[in-house]
């Protein structure tokens, strides 16, 4: 929950994320050189923010930073500068532990490529946070029942996800995302892999989500743009408009 | 409490359920593979120690139906060890046993190698073959000594004739089917043993009253020879003393404290072997079965164990973009190490409940193959041996573990691209 109201579930402050490709020699072959490989940087002090309420569109060119932005801001990766406050407290101060708890408690990530589960049903995918919440089974089985219908899958609750089209399997993964009603989704490309009919029913539904959440969308899609309250545009790991 | 209690039971159960439902779905090659490994290499540990079993029961006492056997102490199986008689007073002491409470039957027997010729000729001749000949007084109700039954000797040991060596000498022979075939013996064969093999060996002919199928695996696959206990000491030269190998004893049911009176019979020098004994590999005398099970049970382990970590090092792999997934739904590392840690023991199980099905479909192979080639079943089956091969599949899955784990701790999750 917010602090007070006014201020934005997540703020990020000059956030900049660099990766070190390649490290040289192993640790333990102290004889040889460990100099560090080329670095990449990923996000370049980017300062943005998010409140519930509102739908943002994330865009740029492949390898602009978006996905690095999601993880960061959903507390799946820590900035190398910079802060990600989430409703208040600074990421960065937390385990990975807390940050794990966090990501289950209130964030929701949707994938590109889904990322269910293959071998077990539709619902049993989205329950899966329900058990690390410790929510008996019982209760497991009827919120999951009750998010696969919210999205149109009544139907589908015993399938696998390879026998699911690729739009029901990501409605799936949106299910799996609200699965602990969480204060902010995250999807990344979550059109990707989807027809341009298909396509537009997810974003519809990620638009409906975001009246009572933060709703970021990164994604190539310029329908994103259009159904977006707001987009931020990346360009070599820098923000160059908020708009 | 109970949130976590739902937690732990939760992710068990989803392990569970999707480590079978990966078995029996589309990607099950590696879990398949493992659960293969763990169950040829359970399959594998149980039949030898079968195999073991088996010929644990070709010892004399398992081969008959004794439930204790007196033998020299110091003493090795004395179906290997012949040409020493190493206890003396055969028949007093199975009259006087024949008398106690709780003792249904006591049995001396003697073993002894002779050649044997199948004809008039004494040997040393070309057709000459040394047998293995069990001495034995019969009981009227016949038995088994040495895998072959008795019942076609005339019961007692009327040769004897109180110790005066003069009653009627039968030469009545009980031969195995080894033995017969060596001989090209059938029933009512006339068989010329030398009396060679000790000075002095008496000038007697045998007869073949019947060839018998052994019943037990073990020296009855031998060419043996049964004949009566005097009659053999007769053509050896060797009745001073009366002197055997060893008695086998049958105990009346629900008979107490044999053993002490056993153990009073002779009071140096003997061991009493019990049935249990033998079949535990105690007693000194049947180690080696015992020895082919710990061999099998260490090989079954590491290999069993090397598999499991080496498909399931591959399936690990594989599954890396899984768990990031399910980092980043916020299960935390102990739950994804809790279902690393079930599904590893739930592949163990599944492999050693199919070992066991491999373990009897290879009894049944291999007692059909020893069937054809010896007559007679080589490999036991022990209903406890099922219980102890899904006990060392879990103690694989435990050995396992740890590999496993530091495995998918390596394979860090973090830098998986979503």
């Amino acid at each position: 929950m917010s602090g007070d109201g006014s201020t934005p579930l997540v703020v990020c402050r000059d956030v900049s994320r660099t990766y070190v490709r390649g490290s040289g020699a192993p640790r333990w072959q102290f004889w040889r050189d460990r100099d560090p490989g080329p670095s990449v940087t990923a996000l370049d002090s980017v300062s943005a923010s998010f409140d519930r309420g509102e739908l943002v569109g994330v865009t740029g060119p492949s390898g602009s930073g978006k996905s690095t932005l999601l993880h960061v801001v959903g507390g799946l990766d820590t900035p190398t500068s910079g802060s990600v406050h989430f409703d208040g407290v600074d990421l960065a101060t937390k385990s990975e532990r807390a940050r794990a708890r966090l990501r289950l408690a209130r964030v929701g990530f949707v994938f590109q490529r889904f990322h269910l589960l293959p071998s077990v049903s539709a619902r049993a995918n989205v329950a899966l946070p329900l058990i690390e919440e410790g929510v008996p089974a019982r209760e497991r089985r009827k919120r999951a029942t009750d998010l696969l219908e919210r999205v149109g899958l009544g139907d589908r609750l015993e399938h696998a996800p390879g026998e699911l089209s690729g739009g029901e399997q990501q409605r799936v993964a949106i299910a799996r995302a609200l699965a602990n009603d969480p204060d902010l989704v995250l999807a990344d490309e979550p059109t990707g892999e989807l027809d341009t009919d298909t396509g537009a029913t997810v974003l519809d539904l990620l638009a409906d989500l975001s009246s009572e959440r933060a709703v970021v969308v990164a994604s190539h899609d310029e329908r994103v743009v259009e159904v977006a309250d707001r987009t931020l545009r990346l360009r070599d790991g820098g923000l160059i408009s908020d708009e | 409490m109970s949130d976590r209690l739902a937690r732990l039971g939760g992710i068990f159960g989803f392990a569970v359920r999707r480590t079978l439902s990966r078995l029996g779905g589309g990607e099950r090659t590696q879990i398949l593979l493992s659960v293969g490994g763990v169950a040829v290499a359970v399959a594998l540990m149980l039949l030898v120690t079968s195999v073991g079993v088996g010929l644990s029961a070709s010892e004399t006492v398992r081969a008959s139906n004794a439930d204790y056997a007196i033998i020299p102490s110091g003493g090795s199986s004395a179906t290997l060890d012949v040409g020493r008689a190493g206890l003396g007073g055969a028949h007093s002491v199975v009259d006087d046993l024949a008398g106690r409470e709780g003792i249904a039957s006591a049995t001396a027997v003697r073993i002894d190698s002779l050649q044997v010729a199948p004809n008039a000729t004494p040997p040393p001749d070309n057709d000459s073959v040394t047998l293995l000949v069990v001495g034995v007084a019969p009981a009227r109700e016949g038995g088994v000594v040495a895998g072959i039954p008795t019942g076609a000797l005339e019961p007692g040991d009327p040769h004897y004739a109180n110790g005066t060596y003069e009653g009627p000498f039968t030469g009545e022979t009980v031969l195995s089917p080894a033995a017969a075939d060596r001989l090209n013996a059938t029933r009512g064969t006339t068989l010329r043993p030398g009396g060679t093999s000790r000075p002095g060996g008496a000038d007697r002919t045998l007869r073949v009253t019947a060839i018998r199928q052994p019943r037990a695996p073990g020296v009855g696959q031998f060419p043996v020879a049964l004949v009566h206990l005097s009659e053999l000491q007769t053509l050896l030269n060797d009745t001073t003393g009366d002197p055997f190998d060893q008695l086998l004893v049958e105990t009346e049911p629900g008979a107490t404290d044999v053993e002490a009176t056993l153990a009073g019979v002779y009071p140096t020098g003997t061991t009493v072997v019990s049935r249990d004994d033998l079949f535990a590999g105690a007693g000194g005398r049947s180690r080696l079965p015992a020895a082919i099970a710990l061999a099998a049970f260490v090989v079954s382990l590491v290999v069993g164990t090397l598999f499991v970590i080496t498909t399931m090092g591959f399936e690990l792999a594989a599954d890396r973009e899984r768990r990031a997934v399910m980092r980043a739904i916020g299960l935390s590392g102990a739950s994804r190490t809790a279902i690393v840690v079930v599904q590893t023991f739930v592949v163990a199980v599944a492999g050693g409940v199919a070992g066991i099905g491999l373990w009897l479909a290879g009894i049944a192979v291999t007692n059909t193959l020893a069937g054809s080639v010896s007559g007679v079943p080589i490999a036991a089956f022990r209903p406890v041996l099922a219980a102890y091969g899904l006990g060392v599949a879990v103690l694989i899955g435990l050995l396992t573990v740890p590999y496993l784990l530091l495995a998918a701790r390596r394979g860090s999750t973090s830098e998986v691209t979503l």
